[in-house]
């Protein structure tokens, strides 16, 4: 510990903690109690698209082909390289390297901001052609219902595009505080649970990619 | 907290290939036509991809096992949420075409060709 001292702001386990393995676990705790309900948060809209494909199976067949496929499969490499960095991140900070958590974390940043210049450029080609949810569609097709698509096309993704950005948020954070020296093996809770975050952003994309770009 | 256990990079780079080589897989399955099982085949796929990620990268297979039962719980109750809100959506009478008159409520979307249109033909 002696030779980290220099490079390290040494952290206090908080008084209402025996040690820091149990600070450490309850933070865990909480942090998967939050992505429990996250899932459940997301499954109100992943139910309103069962819904919507049991009832139209044939308007989601047509919708889906205004996607593309490429974008999609683009974004989904550029998602599973991010969470492989962070899990490298997470893993840098437990052996105490603090340049390679560091560089680690940007790379993280740099995919998710790949991913929203991905997702900006096939929202816009989206509204060029009049794609947008509910009422404010004016795109042309064979099915009555083709809105419904994009409604959920923009509740998914939209919802799925600001966990992206919070998430960018946080690793901007986590970046600061690598800097300073606050992560070191005795301590990287908030590299661990925002990796947990991210990971959660890569699983509910690993779903939304079939469901929304491989219907046929 | 030393003795977290550190995962070998090696694992890592192996999480990584394999979620790659399934994403590949989601795309060429997605050209053959299972007909009825397209979306079973394309979601069994996503979940085998979903629990490398949590098993590997959120590392639960190394991890106390009560966050495993957080995770499971919540999936539970997803499936309950799935399976009665689909369960009542199969077995209700028609009431959309209904309340799409009543409510006087129009397509945006504009029309093109010879489409017919499947928005009330539920099969059923």
């Amino acid at each position: 510990m002696s030779e980290l001292d220099s490079k390290f702001i040494k952290h206090e386990v908080a008084h209402h903690f025996e040690s820091a393995e149990q600070e450490f676990d309850t933070a865990k705790l909480g942090m998967w109690t939050f992505l429990g309900q996250e899932l459940l948060f997301f499954s109100a809209l992943f139910v309103a698209y069962a819904v919507f494909r049991f009832l139209y199976p044939a308007m989601f067949l047509e919708a889906h082909r205004h996607l593309s496929v490429n974008m999609g499969f683009l974004n989904t490499i550029v998602l599973l390289i991010s969470s492989f960095t962070m899990a490298m991140a997470i893993r840098s900070a437990q052996v105490s390297n603090k340049k390679h958590t560091f560089i680690y974390l940007l790379v993280t940043l740099v995919c998710a901001g790949m991913f929203m210049v991905v997702k900006y450029m096939e929202y816009m080609e989206k509204f060029h052609h009049g794609l947008l949810p509910g009422r404010w569609f004016t795109g042309e097709g064979t099915s009555e219902v083709l809105h419904i698509f994009f409604g959920l096309y923009f509740c998914l993704t939209g919802l799925h595009g600001i966990h992206v950005l919070i998430g960018m948020g946080l690793i901007i954070w986590l970046l600061i505080r690598t800097q300073k020296g606050e992560f070191y093996s005795e301590y990287y809770t908030p590299v661990e649970m925002v990796g947990l975050y991210w990971h959660l952003v890569d699983l509910v994309w690993i779903f939304l990619f079939p469901l929304l770009y491989l219907v046929g | 907290m030393s003795e977290h256990y550190v995962v070998p990079v090696k694992t890592y780079v192996k999480t990584l290939l394999t979620l790659i080589f399934l994403t590949f897989v989601t795309v060429k399955i997605a050209e053959f036509d299972f007909g009825s099982l397209n979306v079973a085949v394309a979601l069994f796929v996503a979940m085998i991809k979903a629990t490398v990620v949590a098993l590997f990268f959120m590392g639960l297979k190394w991890d106390k096992g009560f966050n495993a039962v957080i995770l499971i719980t919540s999936l539970i109750f997803m499936a309950i949420f799935f399976l009665l809100t689909l369960g009542d959506i199969e077995t209700r009478a028609q009431t959309d075409k209904v309340e799409a008159m009543r409510f006087g409520i129009n397509s945006p979307v504009n029309i093109i060709g010879e489409g017919h249109s499947e928005s009330h033909s539920k099969k059923h």
